[in-house]
């Protein structure tokens, strides 16, 4: 059964409402995209690792440095400055600054993904340990070697 | 040579998928659901078995890169999606048998010129977002933290290492989600030969040019090629779906158009008596492919799943079927290596489902309800004008017979959008009085609800026009409408073939006017014997259809 006049109006008119809506919307989307894009593209790296403005050029460099110098496949232990425990934290214990336990969540995040294929391990005899912009303990346990460093940022060999 | 080795690696992923469509239907994928939706559903099939394979593979301690299992393995199902099945060994499904149905549906010429435009805006969007997001690299949150990172372990390292996969003491974030779009960037890598996030923004770029097939496609197929392209430029226009989404390597993009078009997929099977099983093994790849790519996945999959069994009898064999082998396929392998290696959920999990917990949270159902609407996709302005036009639109639909299908979709997003608002209540981290639980709650909301509510926002937006579209062909005539529901006999055995079905030649008069709908022939039920194998269908021709009754055509 056709369907009548009114109905068809009705339903044109809905459907020409969507498509200006639609038609509205999409130019809008497509120039955020744009910029959003060309803002992407721009952002600078340092030996395929993006520079992450909360980690700078330098210590970019230097993570570019570890991920080279430490042997392929082999775990890194990342201590940071110790911050309170997150309440998004699903852990229930962990070393404080270590493996991101009480320790800026983004940044260790960052780290991980800068350091691939290298896992992250949390072993306190770890052969190798990255000290992010914290200190490493002076005198240094033994057997334990600074690999590199620059500025806050040091690799320590065991 | 990375460029060509990568575009060898995605055609292998497409004929896998091509294999994987074949041998579940035992017909070409191209006729059964048509090019243009044939392509898309063979790329999220052939992803959807990547990933179902990788994640198996790496479970069981095997190799995570191309070769050498996943690489071979592709191949033999691209093989043997591509050899001709020798009639014995073929599965002629009955419906060959059959002429081709008539129903109330749009003209083959239209479901031509349906396809033919989500075909042309698919290419479009995908190239768009190739080009655009190429040159982007790894550089935000979840991207770096979950799906890359996981992507490459297993390309680098080779392997399901459980010092990042299940050591939860490395805090490594969400070691829950299931695997299947980083084996996508792992695979993309291999091939490579290196790391490339250029790879993976092109496999994202061709998941959303699949999405715009397959729905683009069954909307046609729905409610013709008119809604169905206003349909998708309301999708595509979705506040952050291009502007943002479509530059990240994450996976709300493609869970969404997994279940997006399995939803639409569902609708299809559900409001066409003459749907054949190839949606059905469509549905079952779509909802594998939603259920392993993110955890909401499994909510969408779910949600769509299960109203259609509610609203299928006579036909809910078929719907177990494809719950069955998305389950299995996609859900088993990885959910017992988390739970083997206590793998916990963060939304539905000891702590967050306690008792004492959920009183404490409770309070907070307000507030979530208002933000949930404040950053609903496309919600704030003409979001709303669509929202009300909603109602004269379903009931238009609901004049014109196709009560069930505005239920389905009501139903769906009332069921996605009540799970996702239960979800947000019961992760609260403390009570209202917790000035950071509510702090981490607002933020939770504003960075989550634009992607994760993209099914139910995306289903909202493209009923106005569909159910418009349904109103203006009217009310199929009453011989039709009478033969609409199918007997359950009918439905224990394949139905006949699928209104995407375009193999035969021949494309009707302008006017619709081609061919008595076989529907308004009584037909006699017909019950599966153990014959022998029916001969091959006769192509149907405009003549031999004949006219088609006004009623029938838009």
């Amino acid at each position: 059964m056709p369907a009548g006049r009114g109905t068809r109006v009705v339903a044109v008119g809905l459907l020409v409402l969507a498509a200006v809506l639609a038609l509205v919307r999409l130019p809008g989307e497509l120039s955020t995209q744009s910029d959003t894009a060309a803002t992407g593209r721009a952002m600078p790296t340092v030996a395929s690792i993006p520079v992450q403005d909360s980690i700078g050029a330098a210590g970019t460099e230097f993570l570019a440095l570890v991920r080279r110098s430490v042997p392929a496949h082999q775990p890194v232990r990342v201590v940071q400055p110790i911050t309170s425990v997150s309440r998004l934290e699903s852990r229930i214990s962990g070393q404080p600054g270590v493996c991101g336990y009480a320790a800026t969540g983004l940044t260790y995040y960052w780290l991980a993904y800068a350091l691939v294929p290298h896992p992250m391990t949390c072993d306190p005899d770890a052969r190798w340990t990255l000290y992010a912009r914290v200190a490493p303990p002076a005198p240094l346990p033994p057997g334990a070697s600074v690999y590199a460093r620059s500025g806050t940022w040091t690799l320590v060999r065991r | 040579m990375s460029t060509a080795a990568v575009a060898a690696g995605g055609l292998l992923v497409l004929l896998a998928g091509h294999g994987v469509l074949r041998l579940t239907t035992g017909r070409r994928p191209l006729v059964a659901y048509g090019p243009t939706a044939g392509t898309g559903l063979c790329w999220f099939a052939g992803v959807a078995l990547l990933g179902a394979l990788t994640t198996l593979v790496g479970v069981l301690g095997g190799s995570t890169r191309p070769l050498p299992v996943l690489g071979p393995v592709l191949g033999l199902v691209a093989l043997a999606g591509l050899v001709p099945f020798p009639a014995r060994f073929g599965r002629p499904a009955p419906e060959h048998a059959r002429p081709a149905p008539e129903t109330d549906g749009p003209t083959r010429r239209q479901v031509r010129l349906g396809d033919t435009v989500a075909a042309i805006l698919a290419v479009a969007v995908t190239v768009l977002i190739a080009v655009q997001s190429a040159g982007i690299p790894t550089r935000s949150n979840d991207e770096y933290a979950i799906w890359v990172l996981r992507a490459r372990m297993l390309s680098q390292l080779g392997r399901l290492d459980s010092a990042v996969f299940a050591d939860t003491a490395t805090g490594y974030q969400h070691q829950e989600y299931p695997l299947f779009l980083p084996a996508l960037f792992a695979w993309f890598d291999g091939w490579a030969g290196r790391p490339s996030d250029a790879a993976a923004h092109v496999a994202i770029a061709a998941l959303v040019g699949a999405t715009v097939t397959v729905a683009g496609a069954v909307l046609t197929r729905l409610a013709g090629p008119a809604p169905a392209l206003v349909s998708l430029l309301l999708v595509l226009s979705l506040p952050t779906v291009l502007s943002v989404q479509s530059l990240q390597l994450m996976a709300d993009l493609p869970v969404f158009g997994y279940a997006l078009c399995l939803a639409l997929v569902l609708a299809l099977w559900l409001s066409r008596p003459d749907a054949g099983e190839a949606w059905l093994a469509a549905a079952a790849v779509l909802a594998a492919g939603a259920i392993g790519t993110k955890a909401e996945g499994q909510l969408f999959a779910g949600s769509a799943l299960l109203v259609t069994l509610a609203l299928a009898p006579g036909r809910r064999r078929g719907v177990l079927v494809v719950i069955a082998a998305a389950g299995l396929v996609s859900f088993l392998p990885w959910h017992a290596y988390a739970y083997v290696h206590h793998l916990r959920s963060w939304v539905a999990n000891g702590t967050t489902l306690s008792a004492a917990h959920l009183r404490e949270v409770l309070p907070w159902a307000e507030t979530v309800a208002r933000s949930m609407v404040q950053q609903w996709p496309g919600g704030a302005g003409w979001g709303l004008v669509l929202l009300v036009a909603l109602v004269p639109a379903a009931a238009l639909a609901i004049r014109a017979g196709h009560g069930r299908l505005v239920v389905f979709v009501v139903a769906v997003v009332a069921l996605d959008v009540a799970v996702l608002y239960a979800q947000y209540v019961a992760t609260a981290l403390g009570p209202p009085s917790d000035p950071v639980a509510a702090r981490l709650l607002t933020g939770q909301l504003r960075v989550t609800v634009y992607r994760v509510a993209l099914v139910p926002a995306a289903l909202l937006a493209l009923a106005v026009p569909v159910f418009a579209g349904l109103g203006l062909r009217g009310r199929p005539a009453p011989a039709e409408a009478a033969a609409e529901p199918v007997p359950a006999e009918a439905a224990a055995e394949p139905v006949p073939a699928a209104p995407g079905e375009v193999s035969d030649p021949g494309p009707g008069p302008a006017t619709g006017a081609r061919g008595r709908s076989p529907a308004s022939v009584p037909r006699t039920p017909r019950r599966r014997s153990p014959g022998p194998a029916p001969p091959p269908r006769p192509r149907a021709s405009p003549a031999a259809a004949g006219p088609r009754p006004p009623a029938a055509s838009c």
